[in-house]
């Protein structure tokens, strides 16, 4: 696998302190590959202009390119065209379920559930949404040893409207069994949204096999541009919600006291969309499909497993998480704070995540308040882990 | 951490902190705290005739907001509130720490010298 990082540019080009780049935060964003960054200027030199709006063969292919992305995505997760919103991140992605999906369907004594390893960007809109509301909010434990999803039927018997939970953690890499979440919260009558930020780039995702009703992701996070994210939502859940945002191009018809609406996914993708980066997404998900999903995923998982094992050798490291196949690790070292770690490794040019990671209720629960982070992506070698590992021991005689 | 001697030096004042422990006898303090890391110093400051005579830290955090806390007091304890105020600066810290900072760390090396400042404008200046 590591033969594909001659692909990327960065790689050649970027040698801060005279030293190659390593590049351990992918789980923050990934790298781009040359035929991705060759999109733009393709796009931009051949194809630019606004599209639906134009009644000229110009803006006709750059819709066309539009609509060609929004396909391959929905082929890349087994989705519907017109289950595929383009947002412009996860984040969004989410709100949007929130502010227009939960808002319609909750009422004040009802309960969502959320788990102790969400990411901001699945909590702070529910806190949101709850102030407005009312609604309750119930956290998902984990596992001490497993560090997966605890058991998720007692949090069923109080018969949540809404389950919002993440695919894969952020912080430990560990990944939940979500097709069994989602089926046991189907049968009493709960929705499911996934936040699939860390599974999509790392494993084949089938959205109709999940059963899930909402899933998330950004395409950054897969080789793509950064302002381009995805909402998955079923064909009937979106066609019954109602925009968040209105605008042009979002509209049937609109007169001084009322409009309506587009179908689903149009009625949510109010203005001028960021076309450009869609389009180029397209070309970061043939990539990957030129490599194949499963080849990924059994090279992640075979240098998840070499990296966990060798952080685990260096003295004083403590992982907070398990033995995982998605390559992402959060540790302590000795009682060096996560940013004198990460300005120590820079000094070596590998960059690595610290911070709360955007997880602080997970963070109060392991009783830390920040923690390192290493995440691999395609690129990332056997040679790079040890170089890591190597960097880690130093700082940690230090101490 | 830029080279080996300033690391060295750098790694020895955090293990051997200047001014570090909360004063027995002080006159006012101060808690700051960055969000972002969860870096929290707390200062202890006692004055006479309009000098600082003595001052202190407590810090729970990273490297360099230790050791510039050790830098801050050691180059303060004496000074008059007067020349305080006209004369020190954030860089008169900085250029004693040796060390690049990158824009996300300079808040770390602020930390000390911001809880001082608003510390003396609480409640002297």
């Amino acid at each position: 696998m590591y033969k594909y990082k001659k692909d990327f540019p960065i790689f050649k080009n970027t040698k801060f302190y005279n030293k190659d780049l390593i590049y351990l935060d992918n789980s923050a964003t990934t790298q781009k590959p040359q035929i991705v960054i060759d999109e733009y200027a393709k796009f931009y030199e051949n194809f630019n202009a606004n599209i639906y709006r134009g009644i000229y063969r110009l803006s006709e292919e750059a819709t066309s390119m539009y609509e060609g992305a929004r396909t391959s995505i929905a082929k890349f997760i087994n989705a519907k065209s017109n289950e595929i919103v383009f947002t412009r991140n996860t984040t969004e992605s989410l709100n949007l379920v929130v502010l227009s999906f939960a808002k319609s369907i909750l009422k004040k004594n009802d309960l969502v559930v959320l788990s102790v390893v969400e990411h901001h960007s699945n909590i702070v809109p529910w806190l949101i949404l709850q102030k407005e509301i009312g609604f309750r909010i119930e956290y998902i434990d984990i596992n001490k040893e497993s560090f997966e999803l605890e058991n998720i039927d007692k949090y069923l018997e109080l018969k949540p409207k809404i389950v919002s939970i993440t695919q894969v953690s952020n912080v430990t890499g560990v990944e939940n069994n979500i097709k069994e979440i989602i089926r046991k919260a189907h049968l009493k009558g709960a929705f499911v949204i996934i936040d699939a930020a860390q599974s999509v780039p790392h494993k084949k995702i089938d959205v109709k096999d999940l059963d899930c009703d909402f899933l998330a992701f950004s395409a950054h996070k897969m080789l793509g541009p950064v302002g381009i994210g995805i909402l998955f939502g079923k064909e009937d859940l979106l066609e019954r919600m109602n925009p968040v945002l209105g605008g042009g191009e979002m509209i049937l018809s609109v007169d001084q006291d009322s409009c309506t609406f587009k179908e689903a996914p149009f009625k949510f993708e109010a203005g001028t969309v960021n076309f450009a980066d869609a389009i180029v997404f397209k070309k970061s998900i043939e990539y990957l499909d030129g490599i194949g999903m499963d080849n990924i995923e059994k090279y992640i998982k075979e240098l998840s497993g070499y990296t966990y094992e060798n952080l685990s050798k260096v003295n004083g490291l403590k992982i907070y998480g398990q033995k995982n196949n998605s390559g992402i690790y959060s540790f302590s070292l000795k009682a060096v704070h996560s940013h004198d770690i990460a300005s120590f490794l820079d000094e070596d040019n590998i960059a690595i995540r610290a911070g709360h990671h955007c997880a602080q209720v997970l963070m109060n629960r392991f009783s830390v308040y920040a923690l390192s982070r290493v995440s691999i992506y395609i690129y990332n070698t056997k040679q790079d882990i040890d170089n890591l590992c190597i960097s880690l021991s130093k700082i940690s005689d230090l101490f | 951490m830029n080279n080996e001697l300033t690391r060295a030096y750098i790694i020895d004042l955090y293990n051997n902190p200047l001014n570090y422990g909360k004063l027995k006898d002080f006159d006012f303090s101060k808690k700051g705290e960055n969000p972002l890391c969860g870096d929290s110093i707390t200062i202890y400051i006692k004055i006479k005739k309009d000098k600082i005579e003595n001052i202190s830290f407590e810090a729970q955090g990273c490297i360099i907001s230790n050791v510039s806390a050790s830098i801050l007091t050691k180059e303060v304890k004496g000074m008059t509130l007067k020349d305080f105020k006209e004369n020190f600066k954030f860089e008169s810290v900085k250029e004693k720490l040796l060390l690049d900072l990158s824009f996300s760390r300079e808040k770390c090396a602020r930390l000390s010298f911001d809880i001082l400042v608003s510390l003396l404008k609480d409640n002297i200046i």
